[in-house]
């Protein structure tokens, strides 16, 4: 009895055990894939990369601007041409006068709304700004910034996020109408679907409806992998159901929305209905026409096959099938049917994407960042840069750098020259624009930022500012003699590149025809120690050893390092870090870091004037002077020409701008252009187009000027063989007439001597 | 000894100086001696005397507005009150600067209506865009380093105040201003 009885109830506990633990298994279950589903779900449902934004066109009457360029500018912006202008981000010119609808823009400083405005030029100026809709003249509107590139991984996703606010309604009712008609009423699965989809497939003999929800495929896309098997359906339709469990429709509609697969952009792959619609449409979402909302709901089922650019015939049925759907349940009238039949598949012409269009420049970004974010933030926190890149000053150097290549390469034979040019703003410090190749679109070796390379006499005028600090002035006369230092147990002898020497020159002749021999002397005679410090001053970080031939450029820099000792000598002699980025906010639009204006002063604006000055006679009559459009305009620079004609740098500023050139072979080999030859005519040529004005230097209050004689370097009244030049008040040397007493004293003083040493030779 | 000798150069140099002196004489009457204050030959081209502002009759300088009088402080800078809250007293608007277009002086007003409400990151960012328009305009550096002022960051509200200087070239309005401003923000510092 005992035994029947043992017989009998063990199965029934084993089987009890079984369902304890099945039940204990199922419930741990459940509570993983719950678990699984919150985290995903409540977290960052999505790594978005920082999106990175060229500066806003700010325009305003008055503004020097073509309308060609406002054009290119626009459709930088991603604007679309079209007449009548119908909303926000489409333009229509009509030869010197534009519409524009801008598009709402957050910025660190508050929202701008979308604004319809009227722009109109005469000649290459903006005459009139006018908001179209009250007819008032307009201050000043900025442009939305166009997206200019975004921090990701090679391959990636990439969406424009949409909230529950942003999506019409048309969109979310027409998708579910088409996709998951009983949406609103199933519970994450729906059984009736799927026995429907069962038969009408056993009908078929092969797969022709699918029975999936909305809610399946957004688990299946987002939680799941692509595997085919029994366990994954069976997991897929308990997420489903818990994902429904959990979330209200809305929020399962809209993660749907963001989520869904629309496109391939090269190995971008576009999701969500958010960046669809820009990408086909250049639209936001809100402007889509009926067609082109049911165009993208067509497309969910082959984003590839039913693509309107590559297959508009297709895509055109496959509208039309939505649009029946649409007008059949009653989501669009009569008249709304029939007018988006009729409609163009798209009225958008494949455009340039602005999108890592500039990448020597987006590299600087991502290194200014990298000190204050990591790289996971940067790819995947939905980050908003806005940087200071001037997009038609960067067209402007990568086509001067394309020409000049073209010229200089033919004449010197030389076909693998390379070269680099940075240029920015001259008080504001913000880096307008960057090349790091002489082919625009190259992402490789930027020569901007890490092309080490010597620098020759571009860095003279540190030197000569050195002087000037120590209360050396312009007409200070300077040696320019041979000379011969031991270096290390070597003989150093330093010649001037004519080969010849000039004897006694005055100190802004040394520096404008770039004498080497009076440089070494001068720098001896102020110490090496005080020139690194004032190269320090300016603002290099990197340490420098004291050789002297430092004094002729023997130092390694990269086109960005010189150009932040330029920025310093060319905003009056204050120091101001060159920013590439202005702001980052983040994903909610709060401002996170600002990079603002800091300025700091290292030198006096009267020591600036007289190096500016200085400067200012290379291109009249130095160096610079060889390539005459430089003596049109004041602009103020230095040339550079290493050894063997390795390097050929140009750095100087105009009235706005302050800008680097350099040229040189990757290989190190000789370039064949010295400074005047290759460097100085880039930099002239982009700087003619950029500040086309008289460079007009701020006097200072302390500056006085003094006529000043060539060959005795001292003061005169008598115009020939003598210059006017600028001395810091109180250094100033007089004429007799202008101080007869301290010149009589001065006479009488040497007369005595004279006399003095004549009794001495007569006793 | 030396006494004779003494006596008998005396004549000497006089005679040298009197030679001399007539060769300087003639040579200064022979050619027509001009030392102009700022260069303006071809050779020099004229440097404007305040460069920040064209002293055309649309642009009138800054300040010839007050002839004779002695400069005014057109903004209150609140020395001795605490600047962490509200300023004490309402802002003035400093008198408008010439300007050379209607933007950089709209959002320069804008600016200042933001500094007004103590409002300083949004008085800086529209500040930057007016500078960006006219880099050169002393007045919109002072303004910077007001508000850096107001936002106790004095060694950088000296810095703009210098750099304001840099441009106020013969505008000794200008100056004071900064000058007052670059007192202010060192006695802070010290304090």
């Amino acid at each position: 009895m005992r035994n029947k009885s043992f017989f009998i109830l063990l199965p029934l506990f084993a089987l009890l055990a079984c369902m304890v633990i099945g039940a204990i298994f199922s419930i741990d279950y459940l509570k993983d894939q719950n678990q699984i589903i919150r985290d995903k779900f409540e977290g960052n449902r999505w790594a978005i990369p920082a999106l990175v934004y060229a500066r806003p066109l700010e325009l305003y009457a008055g503004l020097q601007l073509a309308p060609g360029i406002l054009e290119k500018e626009l459709q930088l912006a991603g604007y679309r041409n079209e007449q009548p202008v119908q909303s926000a981000g489409g333009y229509f010119r009509n030869e010197n006068s534009f519409e524009i609808i801008t598009r709402d823009f957050v910025y660190p400083t508050g929202p701008e709304p979308s604004t319809r405005i009227q722009v109109n030029f005469r000649g290459n100026r903006i005459d009139q700004l006018t908001a179209a809709d009250q007819g008032k003249n307009l201050p000043f509107i900025r442009i939305d910034p166009a997206r200019i590139g975004s921090f990701h991984p090679l391959v990636h996703e990439d969406r424009l996020l949409l909230q529950a606010d942003d999506v019409p309604e048309l969109l979310s009712l027409g998708l579910i109408a088409v996709e998951d008609k009983s949406y609103y009423s199933h519970h994450g699965i729906d059984p009736v679907g799927i026995a429907r989809a069962l038969v009408a497939n056993i009908k078929a003999g092969r797969t022709v409806q699918g029975g999936s929800t909305l809610t399946q495929q957004l688990v299946k896309n987002f939680f799941l992998n692509r595997e085919r098997t029994l366990e994954r359906k069976i997991q897929e339709a308990v997420m489903a159901l818990l994902l429904d469990f959990n979330y209200s429709k809305e929020e399962i509609l809209t993660a749907y929305l963001n989520e869904v697969f629309l496109g391939q952009d090269g190995s971008r792959a576009i999701h969500g209905f958010g960046l669809a619609s820009y990408f086909y449409f250049q639209r936001d979402l809100k402007n889509l026409s009926v067609a082109q909302i049911a165009t993208l709901i067509g497309m969910i089922k082959g984003p590839s096959y039913y693509d309107p650019r590559r297959n508009p015939e297709r895509c055109k049925q496959r509208r039309n099938t939505v649009l029946d759907v649409m007008y059949a349940d009653n989501l669009i009238d009569k008249e709304a049917y029939e007018q988006a039949l009729a409609a163009p598949i798209s009225d958008i012409a494949p455009r340039e994407s602005g999108l890592n269009r500039f990448p020597a420049f987006l590299d600087l970004v991502h290194q200014q960042l990298k000190d204050d974010y990591d790289e996971k933030d940067l790819k995947s926190n939905g980050l908003k840069i806005l940087t200071t890149l001037d997009p038609q000053t960067q067209w402007t150097v990568e086509e001067q750098l394309q020409k000049s290549y073209e010229t200089l390469s033919k004449r010197s034979g030389n076909d693998s020259l390379q070269g680099a040019a940075i240029v920015t703003g001259r008080d504001s410090g913000e880096v307008l624009a960057l090349s790091g190749s002489i082919q625009p679109l190259d992402s490789g070796f930027n020569r901007a930022l890490r092309a080490k390379r010597l620098v020759g006499s571009v860095i003279k005028p540190v030197i000569y500012l050195a002087a000037i600090d120590q209360g050396y002035t312009l007409a200070s006369p300077i040696m320019d003699q041979a000379v011969e230092l031991e270096i290390d147990g070597n003989i150093w002898k330093p010649r001037n590149y004519s080969r010849r020497e000039y004897g006694r020159v005055p100190l802004y002749k040394a520096l404008s025809k770039s004498y080497n021999l009076a440089t070494v002397n001068l720098g001896l005679d102020i110490g090496l120690p005080s020139v690194i410090e004032t190269l320090h001053k300016l603002g290099y970080d990197e340490q420098v050893d004291a050789y002297p031939s430092l004094l002729l450029g023997a130092v390694n820099m990269t086109p960005f390092e010189m150009s932040q000792l330029y920025q310093t000598i060319g905003s009056g002699g204050f120091y101001q870090p060159l920013r590439a980025i202005e702001s980052v906010m983040g994903p909610d639009n709060k401002l996170l870091t600002r990079y603002g204006l800091k300025v700091e002063q290292r030198f006096s604006p009267e020591q600036i004037f007289l190096i500016t000055h200085a400067m200012e006679r290379v291109m009249t009559e130095g160096t610079g002077a060889g390539y005459s459009p430089a003596r049109q305009y004041r602009f103020a620079g230095k040339t550079g020409t290493t050894n063997d004609l390795r390097d050929s740098w140009f750095a100087g500023f105009s009235d706005n701008h302050i800008g680097v050139v350099w040229l040189g072979n990757d290989d190190n080999s000789s370039s064949k252009l010295t400074g005047s030859s290759g460097a100085l005519r880039v930099w002239v040529d982009l700087f003619t187009q950029l500040d086309p004005s008289v460079n007009e230097p701020v006097q200072p209050a302390d500056i006085v000027w003094q006529r000043i004689d060539e060959q005795t370097l001292e003061a005169t009244g008598a115009y020939n063989h003598s210059t006017m030049l600028p001395f810091i008040r109180g250094t100033e040397p007089h004429t007799f007439w202008e101080e007869p007493a301290r010149h009589l004293q001065r006479f009488e003083d040497g007369a005595r001597r004279f006399f003095d040493q004549m009794g001495n030779i007569m006793n | 000894m030396e006494t004779s000798n003494g006596k008998n150069r005396t004549p000497h140099i006089c005679r040298a100086a009197l030679v001399i002196a007539m060769a300087l004489f003639l040579h200064g009457c022979s050619t027509k001696r001009v030392v102009p204050p700022y260069p303006g030959t071809p050779e020099h081209p004229q440097y404007p005397a305040s460069p920040t502002y064209p002293t055309s009759p649309s642009y009138p300088s800054y300040p010839s507005e007050l002839p004779g009088e002695p400069t005014q402080l057109p903004e209150d800078i609140p020395l001795e009150q605490p600047i962490t809250t509200e300023p004490a007293t309402p802002l003035r608007p400093l008198e408008e600067p010439p300007s050379q277009t209607g933007a950089a002086a709209a959002l320069y007003q804008t600016a200042r209506e933001a500094l007004g409400k103590s409002e300083y990151k949004q008085a800086e960012m529209t500040m930057e865009r007016a500078l960006r328009i006219e880099p050169r305009n002393g007045y919109y550096w002072y303004t910077m380093a007001q508000i850096k002022y107001r936002q106790q960051d004095y060694s950088q509200a000296i810095n703009l105040c210098l750099k304001s200087k840099s441009f106020a070239g013969q505008d000794y309005n200008l100056v004071e201003i900064n000058d007052s401003l670059i007192a202010s923000a060192r006695q802070k510092l010290v304090e």
